[in-house]
């Protein structure tokens, strides 16, 4: 068995090189190198001149599932509910002493009258103690009185002082707008999706920014705060930027580093890593045009982009270098390998980005945009690395120390096999004991990770963001507000509709009433507000605020003109809910909404003029979220799987093949959710992707074995033989790009913001797997499914 | 102008009785939501808005919001949630011996327990009220149809009929294991002698002409005392049968009333601080003027040391050591609205309010 089986003649003299060998696609781009490469160089000046017009933003209207049935009430009410979807808290504790001072008062005013400018801000909806909309109630000799918390004759005096802290007693908001200790009160901020001046989409980096310079203006006045909301978990990942890109940079230099190591060619590392990195540019260049910006979340795509090229090119520039060791001509060399590898790469990359591109199935807009954005820059590979890279070592050549060492390797080849510990180790899968133990193992293995990761929630397991670390500024300020305030940054809206002006009709509001102290009284609830407590209380406070009389009435007529607008619209056909809850982890998300479903579900708490439906509210929304994402796990790793299995089977025309391939993927799979259960990682919007792209890395590895494996099958080799060779050509590479693509993100694990590094665990973990999976399972699971047998009719009928 | 309404809400009680199927305690359906529902189990049963507590025998037993009946035989440090079949606001608790003991509240609600308020069973609601107070006035009717105050009577009726059931109980007096009278809402009153099997309207032996919320009933030596709306006080001296008029006191709605301890004296309070005291049987009232603040007193209870401790919506508590004549202010309010309080058997005493139940060691009060 000899290494000729492959027909490539070594042929040192282009002259003798027949230009019109090879396949048709073969010939058409390697005679016109220099028109090819101009235009590569072109696009590459294109696109990257429009890279740097890519934005980093974050959109919360991407983020939602707009066709889910809770979103699409929600978005119904919109507009009734203008404050209770992405909005921003601000909480501003006194250093010393209380909130009743003047000082702090006029700090508070400054801070919300600097707060109410910014762009984004809904300012019709933001309340603080200084905005009209917060009003106190009490009953007074005259029946029922209101008025703003903050008169207009305030002026800071102690008579004035007092008041105002009547008025915050009467406004009933303890622990919502002030804190019980009256150490701190509390702004709310409600955010529009775009700048109410300008009409362009809101700029997160730039509002967190923004207040955070506020912040750090107000700690010298006495004053501290604590911001919490979407905004500012995006706005710190996107003003983290630099921090992700520095991380990025140590993997890119790792992996080249790792390169030069085993190439020792300056040259072909050197190109390997520039047509990675042009892909990444023509991909970054894509996005202003087509009108995306990147966000915190997808910004790991370009990565992986690169990841994924860098697999690429170095089998590319592998091939090239061996064919040019055994003193083939650059150009031959290189048309060699396309011709050996063009097909197999091409595979992977076509089947990675039909991989990516089925999460575009699941109708968040966020994640179709990453799925397209990981489409296209896999595709893009094809181009840089199959094509470009190849063309650019044809004119290149390599390093004449790296050849002649690429030789030496060569010339023991030709001798027969290589021996090394490692090649050695590798071939004991072809046995059939090593073989069992492999799968035997990896059958244990697959069975505790699937019992593990049967554990994988949807959503954020812990409170606050996720994406941060516990001990940052954003979490602490999260715990802060949630230790000091019962109205959590967590709120569900559930939404009533009654026939228009009945909303007070005596069955509608105390069916309402029956569902908020049900919910009043579960662990997972802080709070609740609703036009029923609020009937309630305004029973008492019209009744000389007896309260033996805090109870519904059945005809109540007179307290609805005292009803604040957040309760009941203008029309007394809707009726929100609020739910304040403890946190927003899956489990209670759950536990709230399937509460409120069978609540609803139940025929008592029906009636013909109103209707109960779910749900507004960050939580809502998150809740909603959940269930999409939830749906969407299963369908998503269906549907990737189908891909992957057509793309090989398309590539290898055996289902046995197939089975080689896709069973170790299937493992990395189940142990990746596994690995997610143990760092405590939910399955979100952010993180779902993660699993579809670590299937798409892995298929690249196992196309890369199995079709040069299967090609020495096939012209009969034993399935040690085949294997050895394999491991020569591609395999090492393989063994290569695993390690130092892991080596380079694993370092993530030290990055600031905690998304990274949890992606960066799980990448590494994933690139490793993928590795171990296809240098061990695939041989051993060639050793069952590939029997010499299958192939010896086809040798002998040759 | 209102009157419409009720009939479409009786209207539509009609149509309820007739499809809806009985519960599984037998009580036929209301359609009025919190008759038809059994208290649930409250996730912190004693940190709920409470209205009223009371002793039965060692026992303390308090009455709130939504049904949530607690009770507690540790002096009120651990709290049990009795079964209760509705989820009214209850507003009165009273026990006639350890084990027997009557919980009143809205819609009617009258429910009583045998077991020192473990488990409660409704005697009446408001609808079935409703009926026997168009009963008695058809009965005052009959026996002197030209009579101004029988007419007046079924006038009244005639307007609860079709108003439904919302008129709630405010106090509850258990005179014996028998005998029990509830008050309410618009003069509304109930009386049993029977333990509760049948209660009979008892809003015609009030000396009220116009129909007053009723918020407090109290035996104070010889008298029975009914503390009511717009400073209605009525004293009963034969044992709860007629409740004539006294002078008012004020126009202000008095809350309760407490024995002063001397002379058969009795003190009211109620709107804005309000107090006044009677040693005359309420023919003539002195005002006690030592509160010093708007707030609505609420309650009021005599401990074992002869103090008198009375509590206002804003949480502050007033003590007396001269039988009334003047009240002094605990330093420190309490973070809750205080509604009621009783003496826990260890001399602790035991505060409800809107946030649940509070305990005060008896020292504080200056006694042990």
């Amino acid at each position: 068995m000899t290494i000729h089986t492959d027909p490539s003649p070594v042929i040192a003299d282009i002259s003798q090189f027949d230009r019109k060998s090879g396949s048709f696609l073969e010939g058409l781009l390697f005679n016109h190198r220099p028109i090819i490469l101009l235009a590569c160089l072109l696009a590459t000046l294109f696109f990257g001149f429009s890279a740097t017009q890519i934005k980093l933003n974050a959109s919360f209207e991407k983020m939602i599932p707009t066709h889910q049935a809770f979103i699409v009430n929600f978005l119904k009410h919109y507009d009734e509910l203008q404050s209770q979807g992405n909005a921003v808290r601000i909480v501003v504790s006194a250093n010393q002493g209380t909130i009743i001072d003047a000082h702090y008062l006029s700090v508070l005013q400054k801070i919300s009258d600097q707060v109410y400018l910014l762009p984004g801000v809904d300012r019709g909806y933001m309340t603080s103690l200084w905005t009209p909309l917060t009003r106190w109630l009490a009953v007074t000799p005259d029946g029922l009185e209101g008025g703003p918390v903050i008169s207009q004759y305030y002026d800071g005096s102690p008579a004035q002082l007092e008041i105002v802290r009547q008025n915050i007693a009467k406004t009933g908001k303890i622990g919502e707008l002030v804190s019980p200790d009256f150490k701190s009160s509390m702004i709310y901020v409600p955010l529009m999706e775009n700048d109410n001046l300008t009409g362009k989409p809101l700029n997160y980096g730039e509002l967190a920014r923004d207040l955070n310079g506020i912040r750090k203006e107000y700690a010298s006045q006495g004053v501290t705060l604590h911001i919490v909301g979407f905004a500012m978990v995006v706005g710190d990942m996107i003003n983290g930027i630099n921090e992700i890109l520095a991380f990025f940079a140590v993997s890119i230099l790792i992996a080249t580093c790792a390169l030069f190591w085993y190439t020792r060619c300056v040259r072909s590392t050197l190109l390997v890593v520039t047509a990675s990195l042009v892909a990444v540019t023509w991909q970054m260049g894509l996005l202003p045009i087509l009108g995306f910006d990147l966000n915190p979340y997808s910004v790991l795509v370009p990565f992986l982009v690169f990841a994924i090229g860098m697999s690429h090119g170095a089998q590319k520039m592998n091939g090239v270098m061996q064919d040019i060791g055994r003193g083939t001509h650059p150009l031959v060399a290189a048309r060699y390998t396309f011709r050996r590898l063009f097909l197999a790469g091409f595979a992977a990359l076509t089947c990675d980005a039909a991989s990516f591109g089925v999460l575009m199935t699941i109708k968040i807009e966020a994640i179709r945009e990453l799925a397209l954005i990981a489409s296209m820059g896999v595709g893009i590979l094809i181009f840089t690395n199959l094509i470009m890279l190849p063309m650019l070592l044809s004119y290149t050549g390599v390093s004449r120390k790296a050849a002649v060492r690429s030789m030496r390797t060569e010339m023991a080849e030709e001798g027969g096999r290589v021996s090394h510990p490692l090649w050695d180790f590798l071939d004991l899968f072809t046995q059939r004991r090593y073989a069992t133990m492999a799968i035997f193992l990896a059958v244990i293995l697959g069975c505790v990770g699937w019992y593990v990761g049967r554990g994988v929630q949807v959503g954020d397991l812990n409170q606050g963001a996720p994406e941060l670390r516990q001990a940052s500024q954003y979490n602490k300020d999260n715990a802060y507000i949630l230790s000091h305030y019962s109205t959590g940054s967590d709120v569900l809206v559930v939404m009533i509709d009654t026939t228009p002006g009945q909303c007070t009709d005596y069955k509608t509001i105390s069916t309402i009433d029956g569902l908020e102290w049900q919910l009043d009284q579960m662990h997972e609830v802080k709070s609740t507000e609703s036009l029923a407590s609020f009937a309630a209380m305004a029973t008492m406070l019209l009744t000389e605020d007896a309260p033996k009389w805090d109870a519904l009435d059945l005809t109540m007529t007179d307290y609805i003109v005292y009803a604040p607008s957040r309760l009941v619209n203008p029309d007394c056909s809707f009726l929100p809910l609020y739910v304040s809850l403890v946190d927003h982890k899956a489990a209670t998300l759950d536990h709230v909404v399937a509460t409120i479903q069978k609540f609803i579900a139940n025929p008592a708490n029906q009636g013909a003029g109103f209707k109960i439906s779910l749900a507004g509210g960050n939580a809502g929304i998150e809740a909603a979220t959940n269930i999409v994402i939830k749906q969407a796990n299963d369908q998503m790793l269906y549907l990737v799987y189908a891909a992957v299995i057509l793309f090989c089977f398309v590539t290898f025309r055996s289902w046995r093949a197939v089975l080689c391939a896709v069973l170790p993927l299937v493992l990395t799979s189940i142990l990746s959710q596994a690995l997610m259960v143990w760092l405590h990682i939910g399955i979100k919007v952010a993180t779902l992707p993660v699993i579809a792209l670590g299937v798409g890395i892995g298929v690249d590895y196992a196309l890369y074995v199995l079709s040069i494996c299967l090609k020495q099958l096939r012209a009969g080799a034993s399935l040690s033989d085949a294997y050895h060779r394999t491991l020569l050509f591609t395999g090492k590479v393989v063994l290569l790009t695993g390690f130092t693509l892991a080596a380079g993100v694993v370092t993530w694990v030290f990055a600031p913001i905690k998304f990274q590094a949890d992606m960066g665990l799980l990448l590494s973990f994933m690139f490793v797997w993928n590795m171990l999976g296809a240098m061990i399972l695939v041989p051993s699971l060639a050793y069952f499914l590939l029997p010499q047998s299958l192939f010896k009719p086809a040798v002998e009928s040759q | 102008m209102p009157i419409r309404r009720h009939f479409t809400v009786i209207l539509g009680l009609l149509c309820m009785l007739i499809s809806t199927p009985l519960r599984a305690d037998g009580q036929v359906p209301t359609g009025i939501r919190p008759l038809d529902t059994p208290a649930l189990a409250a996730k912190v049963p004693d940190q709920v808005t409470l209205i009223a507590i009371t002793k039965a025998g060692n026992r303390l037993v308090a009455v709130g919001e939504h049904g949530v009946i607690i009770y507690s035989d540790d002096n009120g440090k651990t709290w049990t949630q009795a079964r209760v079949p509705v989820s009214v606001l209850l507003t009165a608790v009273a026990f006639a011996t350890p084990a027997q003991g009557w919980a009143v509240g809205h819609y009617g609600v009258i429910l009583h327990t045998s077991d020192a308020g473990a488990t409660w069973q409704l005697q009446l609601n408001g609808i079935q009220a409703n009926q026997l107070t168009l009963d008695a006035a058809n009965q005052a009717v009959a026996q002197d149809p030209n009579s101004e105050v029988a007419q007046r009577a079924l006038h009244r009726a005639n307007i609860f009929m079709a108003a439904g059931a919302d008129k709630p109980f405010l106090t509850v007096l258990a005179l014996s294991a028998n005998d029990a009278i509830a008050f309410g809402g618009y003069r509304m009153a109930m009386r049993t002698t029977d333990g509760g099997k049948t209660w009979t309207d008892w809003s015609l032996h009030i000396g009220d002409p116009i129909s007053h919320n009723l918020y407090d009933v109290e035996q104070i030596g010889p008298y029975i005392v009914i503390a009511g709306e717009a400073g209605n006080v009525f004293i009963s001296t034969d044992g709860g049968n007629d409740f004539p008029a006294v002078t008012a006191p004020t126009d202000a709605t008095m809350f309760g009333a407490v024995a002063t301890g001397d002379n058969n004296g009795v003190l009211v309070f109620g709107v804005a601080g309000q107090a006044y005291r009677s040693e005359d049987g309420g023919k003539t009232w002195q005002t006690v003027q030592t509160f010093g603040s708007e707030a609505n007193l609420l309650a009021a209870r005599t401990l074992a040391s002869g103090v008198i401790v009375v509590v206002s919506e804003a949480g502050v508590i007033y003590v007396s050591r001269d039988h009334a004549h003047s009240f002094t202010r605990l330093p420190e309010p309490q973070k809750m609205g205080l509604f009621d309080l009783v003496q826990a058997a260890n001399g602790d005493v035991v505060f409800v309010g809107n946030l649940g139940v509070q305990r005060v060691p008896a020292q504080d009060f200056g006694v042990n």
